[in-house]
C-alpha cells in the first residue's frame, strides 16, 4: 500500500491506516523532537501530541506537500510550542527578549543534559550538549540536516523558508556549534 | 587561499563547489592553523549525523491509541470534546451555565403554557424535543425539567436545580434585574433550552467552514418553543478551525468556543460576558472568579469579546502587548522586502506585520542575505512581537 492510499484511508477514519502511518514516522517525529527538546520524557510527549494533531487535521492536510513535509511541520511547531511553555515557565527574564535571541549558544552543563540511558561517547555527548544549548532556530536544522538527514530542499519546505536560506541558517548554526565546542576541542 | 577567505567559508564548507573545496584543501597542505580548523569541523559534523537516535518506547502506540480512542469519545459526545481540552474554563463558567439553564427553564415553561393556551398539542412536542436535545449538555439537562409544571415553585426538579446552584446564583434568578433579563431574553432572541450549547451563539463565518453541532435537532426544537425565535444554526467548530463567535451586544448567555490553529499552534478561546454579571448582580471580583479573570480585569464590559492570551485570560497585560516596532527600509527595496516577509507565517492588519520573535529574527537575516538595508529592531518580548515597515 503507498503512503497516498494510507493517507486517503486514514481520511475515512481508520484507525489501522493511522497506525500504519504512525510506525513508519514515530521514530522520525520522535527524534526531531528530542534534537528540539534534549529532553526524552518531553519528546515522547511531544511526538504524542503530533500525532494526536496529525489525527485531528488529517482532513484538513490538501496533499499539496508530502506528509513528511506537512508532519515535520507539525512537529516542529508543537517542539516551538513546548519551548515558548517551558522559557515562560522559566524564572530567567529577559530585559529585551532580542539578547537572548541574538544569543547563539548558550553554555550547557554536561552533565544536566547527557541524554538518560544512551550510550554515547565523550566526543557524542559533548556534540550532543551543544546542540541542546544552541538557539531554537539553529537546533531546529541541525536536527534536522545532521540528525535526521533531510536535504535543505525537504528543510525548505518544512520550514517554509527558501533553499538558500536553508544553507545559510545551517551554516550560521554550525558555526555556533563550533564556537560551543571550543571548550571541548582537545576531544575532537 | 588567505586564511581569512578559509574561515569565511568554512562554515559553509558542505555548500561549497568542488572546486572551492580542492581550493580549501589544497590551503590546509600549507597551514597547519587552517587544517586543524578543517579537521575540527568536519569532526563535529560527522559526530552530529553519528549521534545515536532515541529508541521509541515499546507502549508508545499503545499510549497514542488510548489517546485517540479519548478522542473519539469525546467528539461523539459532542461538547464533551472541547470540555475535556478546557476543562478549566468550562468548570468556571458552570455556574453561568446552570443560571442559563434554569433561567431558560422557567422561560420554556413559559413558552409551553402559551403554546398550550394556543394549541395543546405544541406543548407535547416541545417536550420531545427538549428530550432528544438533553443529551447534548449534562449541565443543562440537569438543570431544565423533563415535564412541564404549572410553575417553578411547584416543580421538584427546578426546585433541587435552585438548591444546587451557588448562592449569588440563586439570588440573581431571584432579583428583579434577572427576572428582567429572562423577559428579555425571551422576547428577543431563540432561547433554546437543553440544546443552549455553548456554541449555539456561533456564527459560520464564511471564511471558515464549521462542522455540525451536538445538537441537530436544536432547529426543530427552536421552532417549537416560540413563535418569536430566530433560528440560530447550532454549530460546532472542527478541530483546526478558526471561529469567529457572533457579536452580539445583547445577547444573553455565554458563548464559549475553543479552537486551536494546527498550524500555529494557537489555541484561542472567546467568551462574552452575561449582561447580568456586569450589572448590578455580581460584582467584579465574583466576575473574576467565574470567569477566571486576572486581576486587572476591571474592565470587562458586556457584549466585548476577549481573546484568551497566553496568561489564560482575556486582558492584555501591558507586558503582552507588543510595541509595534518599525523596520525601516529603503523604498527600493519595498518588492525584496515584501517578499522576504511573505516566506514567514504571519498575520497582516493593515500595514502592521504580526508574527513570532523567531520568525521576525529569520526575517532580519533574510533581509541582510538580500541586501535589504534596514535600521535595527528591538524586540518587545519573546512572543509574538508586531512590526511595520516604512519606506
Amino acid at each position: 500500500m503507498t503512503e497516498n492510499d494510507i493517507i486517503k484511508k486514514c481520511k475515512k477514519g481508520s484507525r489501522e491506516a493511522f497506525n500504519i502511518l504512525f510506525s513508519r514516522y514515530q521514530s522520525q517525529v520522535i527524534n526531531i523532537a528530542y534534537g528540539m527538546l534534549s529532553d526524552k520524557e518531553d519528546a515522547y510527549d511531544a511526538a504524542q501530541e503530533t500525532f494526536v494533531k496529525v489525527y485531528r487535521g488529517i482532513g484538513s492536510f490538501k496533499e499539496e506537500s508530502s506528509f513528511s513535509t506537512w508532519l515535520y511541520r507539525i512537529t516542529a511547531n508543537v517542539c516551538s510550542d513546548i519551548l515558548r511553555k517551558r522559557q515562560k515557565n522559566s524564572n530567567v527574564i529577559s530585559i529585551t527578549g532580542y539578547a537572548d535571541e541574538n544569543k547563539d549558544f548558550d553554555i550547557v552543563d554536561d552533565s544536566a543534559a547527557v541524554e538518560e540511558g544512551i550510550e554515547l561517547s565523550e566526543r557524542q555527548a559533548a556534540v550532543r550538549n551543544a546542540i541542546s544549548g544552541l538557539k531554537e532556530e539553529y537546533r531546529l536544522i541541525i536536527t534536522m540536516c545532521d540528525l535526521q538527514g533531510m536535504s535543505y530542499e525537504q528543510i525548505s519546505e518544512v520550514l517554509k523558508i527558501p533553499p538558500g536560506t536553508v544553507k545559510s541558517r545551517l551554516s550560521r548554526a554550525r558555526s555556533a556549534l563550533k564556537k560551543a565546542l571550543e571548550g571541548k576541542r582537545d576531544l575532537f | 587561499m588567505k586564511c581569512e577567505e578559509f574561515m569565511r567559508q568554512l562554515d559553509n564548507y558542505e555548500c561549497l563547489t568542488d572546486a572551492q573545496k580542492a581550493e580549501m584543501n589544497e590551503h590546509t597542505l600549507i597551514c597547519e592553523r587552517c587544517r586543524e580548523e578543517l579537521d575540527f569541523y568536519l569532526s563535529i559534523v560527522a559526530e552530529a549525523r553519528n549521534l545515536p537516535p532515541i529508541d521509541v518506547p515499546p507502549d508508545f502506540l499503545d499510549k497514542l491509541n488510548e489517546k485517540l480512542d479519548m478522542e473519539d469519545t469525546a467528539k461523539k459526545t459532542g461538547i464533551a470534546y472541547y470540555a475535556k481540552r478546557y476543562w478549566k474554563q468550562y468548570a468556571a463558567c458552570a455556574a453561568g451555565l446552570a443560571l442559563v439553564a434554569a433561567v431558560a427553564a422557567g422561560s420554556t415553561m413559559f413558552m409551553n403554557r402559551m403554546n398550550e393556551v394556543v394549541d395543546g398539542t405544541k406543548r407535547e412536542e416541545t417536550v420531545a424535543n427538549n428530550k432528544s436535545n438533553s443529551n447534548g449538555d449534562a449541565a443543562a439537562s440537569s438543570a431544565v425539567p423533563a415535564k412541564e409544571s404549572g410553575s417553578a415553585a411547584d416543580n421538584p426538579q427546578t426546585d433541587s436545580t435552585k438548591q444546587a446552584l451557588p448562592k449569588e446564583i440563586s439570588d440573581i434568578i431571584a432579583s428583579p434585574s434577572s427576572v428582567a433579563s429572562a423577559d428579555n431574553r425571551r422576547t428577543s432572541q431563540t432561547t433554546n433550552t437543553q440544546s443552549s450549547s455553548v456554541f449555539n451563539r456561533i456564527t459560520n463565518n464564511r471564511d471558515y467552514s464549521v462542522s455540525d453541532a451536538a445538537g441537530n435537532n436544536d432547529e426543530a426544537s427552536n421552532s417549537d418553543l416560540s413563535a418569536n425565535a430566530t433560528t440560530e444554526t447550532a454549530e460546532q467548530p472542527s478541530f483546526g478551525q478558526r471561529i469567529i463567535p457572533e457579536k452580539n451586544g445583547d445577547d444573553y448567555g455565554i458563548a464559549l468556543a475553543g479552537v486551536i490553529d494546527i498550524m500555529t499552534n494557537k489555541e484561542e478561546k472567546t467568551y462574552d460576558i452575561r449582561p447580568e454579571d456586569v450589572s448590578s448582580a455580581l460584582r467584579a471580583s465574583e466576575i473574576k472568579e467565574k470567569y477566571s479573570l486576572a486581576e486587572n480585569s476591571e474592565n470587562i464590559a458586556f457584549g466585548q469579546y476577549y481573546i484568551i492570551d497566553e496568561n489564560g485570560n482575556p486582558v492584555e497585560d501591558e507586558a503582552e502587548v507588543p510595541a509595534i516596532g518599525a523596520i525601516k527600509v529603503s523604498s527600493t527595496d519595498k518588492e525584496k522586502a515584501e517578499q522576504v516577509i511573505s516566506q514567514y507565517p504571519h498575520d497582516e492588519n493593515g500595514s502592521v506585520y504580526t508574527t513570532n520573535s523567531e520568525n521576525l529574527s529569520n526575517i532580519l537575516s533574510d533581509l541582510s542575505e538580500e541586501g535589504v538595508e534596514y535600521t535595527d529592531y528591538t524586540l518587545a518580548g519573546s512572543g509574538d512581537v508586531k512590526f511595520r515597515i516604512d519606506y
